[in-house]
C-alpha cells in the first residue's frame, strides 16, 4: 500500500473513534453481511447490548496502520538525529576510558542539582 | 521513583570504560540522564544501560550491521537494538556513531523517540525545545 493510502487508512481509523461503523455481535451468527461492511470500511466496531466489545480490522488494514506508524517513527527519529548533531556540534573532543569516566563524572557533579531537578521534577 | 545518583554514576563508569568507544563527556552524561528520564525505575534503567553497553561493545568490535546516515551525515551510522533481547520485541534503542581508528566515536545513544522533549541541553544549561 502506498504511503498516501496508508495515511488515508490511518485517518479513517482516527475517525472511527468519532462515528464508527458498528456491527452487532449477533450479526456474526446470522450471516455474512458483516463481511461486506468490514471489507468496505477496513475496520468496524463490534457491539453488544452493553456497548463496544472490540474493534475488528482486516489484515491489510492492520498492516497499513502498522506501516504508517513505522513511517512516522522513522521521520521522528530522523528529526531527533538532526537535532542531536545540531545540539552537540560544539561539545568537547571525544574521550575514552578513564579520561572519559573522570570528565563525565565531573560534569555530573557540576550539574548535579540541575540533573536531579530534571529527573525528580518530572520536567 | 527516579533513578538514584549511585545508578547514574555506575552507568557512566561502565559505559566510559568500554574498549574502543570514545565520545564527548557531556554527551555521555546527557544520554545516561535521558535514559533515566525514559526509564525512571532503577531496574528498567539498569536494563537499558546494560543493553546500551552491550550494543556499544558490539559496534566497537565491528560485530553489527548498522544503517548508514545520508546527506550531510555521510560517514555516520545508526544502529537499532532492543531493551531486552526477546523475539518480537521492538528495537527502541539507538546508537549514532562513526568508525574511527581503534573503535567508534559515538554521537549519542538512547531511546529512538523519547523523551519527546529530549531537545534539552541539560549539561550546557540551555533549555532548547524545538
Amino acid at each position: 500500500m502506498s504511503p498516501l493510502l496508508q495515511e488515508g487508512a490511518a485517518r479513517e481509523f482516527q475517525r472511527m473513534a468519532e462515528g464508527p461503523r458498528r456491527v452487532g455481535i449477533s450479526e456474526f451468527a446470522r450471516g455474512k453481511a458483516w463481511r461486506d461492511t468490514l471489507d468496505v470500511a477496513g475496520c468496524v466496531e463490534v457491539t453488544d447490548r452493553t456497548g463496544t466489545v472490540g474493534l475488528l480490522l482486516t489484515p491489510s488494514y492492520a498492516e497499513s496502520l502498522s506501516a504508517y506508524i513505522a513511517e512516522l517513527e522513522k521521520e521522528l527519529e530522523a528529526s531527533h538525529i538532526r537535532a542531536l548533531f545540531d545540539l552537540r556540534k560544539d561539545y568537547s573532543e571525544p574521550l575514552g576510558g578513564e579520561a572519559l569516566a573522570a570528565a563525565a563524572l565531573a560534569e555530573l557533579d557540576a550539574h548535579k542539582d540541575k540533573i536531579r531537578e530534571f529527573l525528580d521534577g518530572g520536567k | 521513583m527516579a533513578v538514584s545518583e549511585e545508578a547514574l554514576r555506575a552507568a557512566i563508569e561502565g559505559i566510559a570504560h568500554i574498549d574502543g568507544v570514545v565520545m564527548p563527556p557531556e554527551a555521555l552524561v546527557e544520554d545516561v540522564v535521558l535514559l533515566a528520564e525514559v526509564w525512571p525505575d532503577d531496574n528498567d534503567f539498569r536494563a537499558a544501560v546494560a543493553s546500551c553497553a552491550q550494543a556499544l561493545a558490539h559496534i566497537a568490535a565491528g560485530r553489527v550491521t548498522a544503517s548508514a546516515l545520508s546527506d550531510s551525515l555521510d560517514g555516520w551510522f545508526s544502529y537499532h537494538f532492543q531493551l531486552r533481547r526477546a523475539q518480537g520485541e521492538k528495537a527502541v534503542l539507538r546508537i549514532v556513531y562513526r568508525p574511527v581508528r581503534g573503535g567508534v566515536e559515538v554521537k549519542g545513544f538512547g531511546h529512538r523517540f523519547r523523551p519527546a522533549d529530549f531537545y534539552h541541553r541539560i549539561v550546557r544549561g540551555e533549555a532548547i525545545r524545538l
